[in-house]
């Protein structure tokens, strides 16, 4: 199963674009490849005072775009979701611009989140692998840093050093002005190199609930992760669609401004460029953003009657506020003997800001009014966590999990997070079919009577279980839904391909037949006789062996009349055929011509059928195949002589399918060996995996033509979390299972 | 409408009709139908036919592409349970291969291939008032007749009780038939008796007896006399893709009555049954050759 982001709205995207439903003033949505982007439709290119710009300003666009455009990438990601009860690996694409001489690339953590692989396509179109940095999805920004020693590599003689990449330079978003021409570049729906005109619409634009409340809404990157908290966003129109998230807005001077984040039908929406330098800057130091917390909300007091200061909405419940004896009602005047007044939405983000760019543990002294009365208090701030917790997939149980943070809990409504929340199950897996059954939702306590209360207590405990040469046929699991505590059994099981049951063996002739009824029969001349007209005779069968030729009229088997009265008996030969026994002699009465003649054949077996072949499973390169069967040849007129395996399933984004092999292929050749059958096959795989190979070339042909394939696999441990070239730490720091088989 | 579309359309419109995929309402006769001997002989087929009865519970893995798998809402595993008939001593189980899966075939085969493949796995079946199952496995299938073998991996010792499929009858028009089914899972499976008529007898594309609508019986069980003895058993029976050529007015002819649940007489099914045991020998031959297990030449005991 595959997605792209570039032409798809993801699971963000829909809850973005459900609160955009409330915020009928502003529809927008979210704009990249990954995450969402449009609306659906692509929009009119924004027109300019006086329609067309002056000589000056159009020399002034090349320019601005010569400094930047060089250094403009197109993001290829490979990414792994956790959904469905296992391991799903997609493929997203997005922007990105160069930003230092070291090939430090800045994109979107939309466009990275949960990626495994990334792949930097330059503006000189070459391409080269990258490894992420660091994502700070409360941003919705992320520093990819290319792999040097291939761009060296791409090309010979430009070296590594300095000088051998183009370098955008950030400008100054707080000097843009509403009206202001801007560029947008990137690769909208996966083109590549694309370059938009527009203004800046908007300088301080905060999405609010809409519907007369005002208050700023709380966006998500994903169901689970929070972000945009500190973004006062740059609305502009200059067109971007999906696949343009995490490429540069350019001003005339050809400096990179924002960094272009949602957006579609005309309404884009970047991030400043001088958030996005800070959070650059952190990640490529320390591959993270530390940030504090305090634990309230804030509305801002128009409307509200208070001349100063702002609301404390709510309260979070542990956290230093009201450990600090803060309360949901509280007016906050001054933070650190500094005044603070928030009269308008837009000065929130700023406020949560400078609470959060404070040292983790910092004293901060905060004047508040109570019942009229002035108070002050000591809140030492705590680190923000991310929202989102690390994720698993069980193969063997069927099911997902995830560590229960704060902000799951407040989600889930979950009181207790010592626990491993269950975020899918495999439908027919060994969570699905448990009695009762494990569902999204539910919080695993304890499995076979030993807590769990972390993430790493039930993967320690998978792997060992997975790692018994005797493992028990169940495991009992304690979990609880809505408050009321379970107990279920749960017995493990590979996620395996079966073959499917043989289909039982019938009589066959190895022709294929019209149906020729009375009136074309007349038509055809005398005798006049309705039958079966055989269209092909299949080489190699006992048939072709027995003298039947195409136009032959077979009118009778075993002396009974075959006599068709309308297409519903298009199949009575065969089924009469059928009826009879493998290897019995059949006596066909057939109009040659005019000539009444008596065929003996031998009956045969039916044939194998596509669905009924022996298939092969390769976990390395993600694919299915199948042996040829005699209707793959039938169907492709392929002659005897034609030899290979069929592919059957590929996923999209496993290493068969990144080297663009397709199901219906038939490979032919495995780097340079025949392939025959599936034991040949297999035993080629088998072959190459201990080899392990930088590439695999497979010959494939597809149609009437011959093509090959160049695929990269990736070899070694836990292929099914780790990052062929991306780094492997997961997020928060938790470890990941090396391999959830 | 494409014609693949129309297929399809019919193909759906069939096997809802057939009650596969909607649940058929247990419309099973009233006291109004009632003869003074229906109680002596709605006992007697509980007796001798319900320990015959078994559960067969398995995963079916739905995998593939093109149409079937996206009508399927692609890959899919689920959990399923049929009724099937124990038809000898040592755990042979007959029951309709498109209740295990195998409508996706037919379908597919009305359309003009499926491009998906459908395995059941984890089979198990359930005798009497076990929970937990026996291990079993398809061993062969009859997608044109409805009809798949299963059989239990370790059947015990003792010999289990079955229908012999031998103990046959014909019937004729307007002969009246008994069957015996099972309800769900959450009525503990309580047996049904069901009685109907044959209302009409059909010879293409095999020889088949028509019930009448009220008898209830369900695919893959078999129909008895009111003397015990055995008429054959219900299969989904539709047009293939050879005689859907015609397109929706071929397939569809005769009205409702263009296919669904019909009696395949117990003659064939028992001809099919030794074709099923042969294909079995064969595919398991095939099988250890591919494993490179040779057999023992004749008279050598097999190595350890």
């Amino acid at each position: 199963m595959q997605a792209t982001r570039t032409l798809g709205f993801g699971r963000s995207c829909r809850a973005f674009c459900t609160r955009l439903v409330q915020i009928a003033a502003l529809a927008a949505a979210l704009a990249g490849a990954r995450g969402c982007a449009s609306l659906g439709h692509v929009s009119a290119p924004p027109e300019t005072a006086g329609a067309q710009p002056t000589e000056d300003v159009r020399i002034m666009i090349g320019e601005a775009r010569d400094r930047v455009f060089p250094a403009l990438v197109h993001v290829d990601v490979v990414a792994v979701e956790n959904f469905g009860g296992k391991k799903q690996k997609q493929r997203f694409t997005g922007s990105g611009t160069i930003i230092s001489p070291e090939g430090y690339v800045l994109t979107n953590a939309h466009v990275t989140n949960k990626g495994v692989n990334y792949w930097c396509t330059l503006a000189d179109k070459r391409r080269v692998p990258a490894k992420l940095v660091g994502e700070d999805p409360l941003t919705d920004l992320a520093v990819l840093r290319l792999d040097m020693a291939a761009v060296a590599a791409a090309t010979p003689g430009a070296g590594s050093g300095p000088g051998a990449l183009p370098v955008a330079k950030f400008g100054d978003s707080a000097r843009l002005q509403v009206g202001d021409y801007v560029l947008a570049m990137g690769s909208p729906f996966a083109l590549s190199r694309t370059v938009t005109l527009g203004v800046v619409s908007n300088t301080e634009r905060v999405f609010t609930s809409g519907l007369g409340e005002g208050e700023m809404s709380e966006m998500m990157l994903d169901s689970d992760q929070r972000t945009g908290l500190f973004t006062t966003w740059i609305q502009h129109d200059a067109l971007i669609n999906p696949g343009n998230s995490g490429g540069p807005l350019v001003n005339l001077g050809g400096e990179v401004v924002g960094v272009n984040t949602r957006g579609g039908s005309g309404l884009a929406f970047a991030t400043p460029s001088n958030l996005a330098r800070q959070v650059a800057a952190t990640l490529i130091k320390d591959g993270e953003i530390k940030r504090s917390w305090i634990g309230v909300s804030f509305r801002h007091i128009e409307d509200t009657g208070l001349p100063d200061g702002v609301l404390v909405n709510s309260v979070d419940i542990d956290g230093p506020a009201q450990a600090a004896g803060l309360r949901a009602g509280d007016v906050v005047r001054s933070i650190n003997g500094q005044p603070v007044t928030v009269r308008f939405v837009e000065q929130i983000p700023p406020l949560l800001k400078s609470l959060a760019d404070m040292p983790i543990g910092s004293s901060v002294e905060v004047g508040y009014r109570r019942d009229g009365q002035d108070q002050t208090t000591t809140v030492v701030t705590k680190e923000l966590l991310r929202d989102r917790g690390d994720e698993t997939a069980l193969r063997e149980w069927g099911l997902t999990a995830q560590q229960i943070t704060p902000q799951i809990a407040r989600q889930w409504q979950i009181l207790d997070p010592d626990g491993v929340l269950v975020n899918s199950t495999r439908s027919g897996g060994p969570a699905e079919t448990a009695e009762p059954a494990l569902s999204a939702g539910d919080v695993i306590r304890s499995v076979d009577g030993q807590r769990m209360k972390t993430m790493a207590d039930l993967i320690a405990f998978y792997k060992k279980m997975s790692e018994m040469k005797d493992k028990p046929e169940y495991v009992l699991i304690e979990y609880d839904r809505h408050g009321k505590n379970y107990l279920t059994l749960l017995k493990p099981k590979p996620d395996e391909r079966e073959n499917p049951p043989p289909e039982i063996a019938k009589a066959w002739i190895g022709v294929a037949t019209q149906a020729v009824l009375q009136n074309l029969a007349e038509k055809m001349g005398p005798p006049n006789e309705p039958g079966f007209r055989i269209t092909r005779v299949y080489a190699g069968t006992r048939a072709a062996d027995s003298g039947l030729k195409v136009g032959d009229l077979v009118i009778a088997l075993d002396g009974d009349r075959l006599k068709p009265r309308g297409m519903q008996d298009a199949g009575l030969f065969a089924r009469a055929v059928r009826k009879l026994s493998i290897d019995d002699q059949a006596s066909l009465g057939v109009l040659r011509g005019t000539e009444k003649v008596t065929i003996s054949v031998p009956l045969e077996r039916t044939r194998l059928t596509p669905e009924e072949a022996k298939r092969e499973r390769n976990t390395d390169f993600e694919m299915v195949i199948r042996e040829i069967t005699f209707f793959d040849r039938d169907e492709h007129q392929w002659k005897q002589d034609v030899a290979g395996v069929v592919i059957d399933q590929v996923e999209s984004a496993g290493w068969a399918g990144l080297g663009g092999l397709h199901a219906g292929d038939l490979i032919q050749r495995i780097d340079g060996k025949p392939i025959g059958d599936p034991t040949a096959y297999k035993e080629t795989m088998e072959a190459i995996k201990t080899a392990k190979p930088e590439r695999v070339v497979f010959v494939v042909l597809r149609g009437i033509k011959t093509y090959f394939k160049f695929v990269e696999p990736e070899w070694g441990p836990g292929a099914d979390d780790k990052a062929k070239n991306g780094n492997d730490k997961g997020a928060g720091g938790a470890p990941k299972p090396g391999d959830s088989k | 409408m494409t014609t693949t579309w129309r297929r399809f359309c019919t193909a759906a419109a069939l096997v809802i009709g057939a009650g596969l995929v909607a649940p058929t309402a247990g419309a099973y006769p009233g006291p109004a139908g009632a003869r003074p001997d229906d109680g002596a002989e709605y006992q007697r087929i509980n007796e001798q036919v319900g320990p015959a009865l078994v559960t067969v519970k398995f995963v079916l893995k739905v995998e593939g592409g093109g149409q079937m798998s996206d009508f399927m809402g692609g890959n899919n595993d689920s959990e399923n349970e049929v009724t099937g008939v124990m038809i000898d001593a040592k755990g042979l189980v007959l029951c309709s291969n498109s209740q295990i899966g195998g409508y996706y075939g037919m379908m597919g085969s009305m359309m003009g291939g499926g491009g998906v493949t459908v395995t059941p796995t984890d089979v198990k079946v359930l005798i009497g008032d076990d929970t937990e199952g026996l291990k079993a496995k398809v061993l062969a299938r009859d997608t044109e007749l409805d009809l798949a073998w299963i059989q239990i991996d370790k059947p015990g010792d003792k010999d289990l009780a079955f229908v012999d499929l031998t103990r046959s009858s014909t019937a004729t028009l307007g002969q009246r038939l008994l069957s015996l089914g099972h309800m769900g899972k959450f009525f503990d499976r309580a047996p049904v008796v069901s009685e109907g008529k044959v209302c009409g007898i059909a010879h293409k594309p095999r020889h088949l007896y028509v019930p009448s609508s009220d008898l209830s019986a369900d695919l893959g069980l078999p129909v008895f006399t009111a003397d015990g003895l055995v008429v054959g058993l219900v299969v989904l029976q539709i047009p293939d893709a050879e005689s859907s050529e015609g397109g929706m007015g071929a397939m569809m002819g005769g009205g409702f009555r263009g296919g669904g649940a019909l009696i395949l007489p117990a003659e064939e099914v028992v001809k099919a049954t030794k074709r099923a045991r042969e294909t079995a020998k064969a595919a398991e031959g095939e099988k250890k050759s591919d494993d490179g297990a040779k057999p023992a030449p004749a008279g050598e005991k097999p190595k350890p």
